[in-house]
């Protein structure tokens, strides 16, 4: 039956393929500019996503939680519910981790935990003596080889303690450089507890993976 | 092979209609390409393998990525054998298994909006090729199979692509990217067995031919829509980094 069917009807034109083909790009344009971009991407050349508040589908993961807290605080003096944002729900790779390092004079060591962006961590070490240190990290799509973001640096008189919280703002590894720069040995002692899924340490010329442990 | 998948989706029945509840009921399993973050973030956390897991994943990514079934409409628009269907679908399936796993074992690292806006470009040649272009413009259908299998290579790029951004655990990478893929493959034949109901009730239909130049040309809207979203997607990852 659908042979004849096959036979009976003419098959397209150039000329209607053509036309059919422009006409699909042709709409596709319109909906990529009047929706698609607007939508997923803020970007609103047309002013249509503004019009039909689909830029707001853009800006919602970033936006929502601060206007609900404004919303609530601004309602009365009334004790509110916990604005969003007092707590952020995690994966579940719970892991804590305590090393204990020394370092002679002119010797430097770096510890890193591989986190994802928005895994927290909380982190206290101590030393025997004031140690010049960089609180740092490197993102996994980092622009350039050596390219690395500063948290915390004290780098010149140094100091024997810091005790945090740190949520990774990106995903990579993140952690500690030490470096003694005195003339006696320093022991440092550090202790974390965090959403990371791996540590190493770099001390020579390749990093030595560290066993962490599952939180019991 | 076919026979043997349906086989197999038979004896995962309750976990079929699972699967396809969760495709219409989720509206974050609406979107085509971002593994939904709750399952991000069981990914992240799992060790070792989870083979169940994973073939839930890889069947709910192929049953609510928008872009692969677009592109598996164009291919059986005008197949009405099923041996013509095991064999493109298994030709597609070939494609996209070789570059998942070489992808993910081999850690090719392709650029997901790249690997996306070609995905996008599958699904317009193939409509231009259901419209029958090829055969207007060039006087001759370019190998139909050939190109479903070259598209089936780019396919499992973007398969590949959307693994790697979870950061796989080492421990039972084998295990659970074969599970993803065989998931994969159970959530390809649940949509096709859908769309085909679909076509077979259309084709008994009086001017289902003329109607199918409109489908196609709607076909075509569609995947420049996705070409459109990857390669501004592309340029904006660009202009922040």
């Amino acid at each position: 039956m659908q042979s004849v069917e096959l036979q009976r009807v003419e098959p397209p034109s150039r000329k209607a393929i053509v036309k059919a083909s422009l006409i699909a790009l042709g709409v596709a344009l319109v909906i990529l500019f009047t929706a698609v971009l607007p939508a997923e991407y803020g970007i609103d050349p047309l002013k249509t996503g503004a019009l039909l508040h689909l830029t707001d589908l853009a800006k919602t993961a970033a936006v929502k939680p601060e206007a609900k807290a404004e919303a609530k605080s601004a309602s009365g003096a009334r004790p509110t519910p916990a604005p969003a944002g007092i707590y952020t729900a995690q994966s579940n790779s719970y892991k804590v981790d305590s090393e204990d390092l020394s370092l002679l004079p002119g010797e430097a060591v770096e510890i890193k935990y591989h986190m994802q962006k928005g895994a927290a961590m909380i982190y206290a070490w101590k030393a025997t003596g004031n140690i010049a240190f960089e609180f740092h990290g490197e993102p996994d799509q980092k622009p350039s080889k050596d390219y690395f973001e500063s948290y915390e640096l004290e780098d010149q008189a140094g100091r024997d303690r810091s005790y945090g919280s740190f949520t990774a703002p990106t995903t990579g590894i993140h952690g500690w450089f030490w470096e003694n720069k005195g003339k006696q040995q320093v022991d440092i002692h550090l202790t974390t507890a965090g959403f990371y899924d791996s540590a190493k340490m770099y001390a020579g010329d390749k990093p030595d993976e560290l066993t962490i442990q599952d939180a019991k | 092979m076919i026979k043997m998948k349906i086989f197999r989706t038979r004896l995962t029945a309750s976990a079929a209609i699972a699967l396809v509840l969760c495709a219409f009921v989720f509206p974050v399993a609406a979107d085509a390409h971002n593994v939904s973050k709750r399952d991000a973030s069981f990914v992240q956390s799992n060790q070792g393998p989870a083979v169940a897991a994973f073939l839930y994943l890889g069947a709910k990514h192929m049953v609510t990525g928008y872009d692969h079934i677009a592109f598996l409409v164009g291919v059986i628009f005008f197949l009405y054998r099923l041996k013509d269907i095991v064999q493109y679908v298994s030709l597609f399936t070939l494609g996209h298994s070789i570059t998942l796993l070489a992808g993910v074992l081999g850690g090719i690292h392709a650029n997901p909006y790249v690997i996306d806006a070609i995905i996008g470009l599958s699904v317009v040649y193939k409509a231009f090729d259901n419209m029958d272009g090829f055969r207007r413009f060039l006087g001759f259908e370019p190998n139909t199979k050939l190109a479903v299998l070259i598209f089936g290579l780019f396919h499992g790029f973007g398969l590949a692509t959307k693994l790697q951004e979870l950061d796989l655990s080492k421990n039972g990478l084998i295990e659970n990217i074969i599970s993803f893929n065989v998931g994969v493959e159970i959530g390809q034949v649940l949509a096709l067995t859908a769309v085909l109901i679909a076509l077979s009730v259309w084709r008994t239909q009086h001017g289902f031919l003329r109607q199918a130049f409109t489908a196609n040309a709607v076909l075509m809207t569609v995947g420049f829509v996705l070409v459109g979203y990857q390669v501004a997607g592309y340029l904006v990852a660009r202009g922040q980094a």
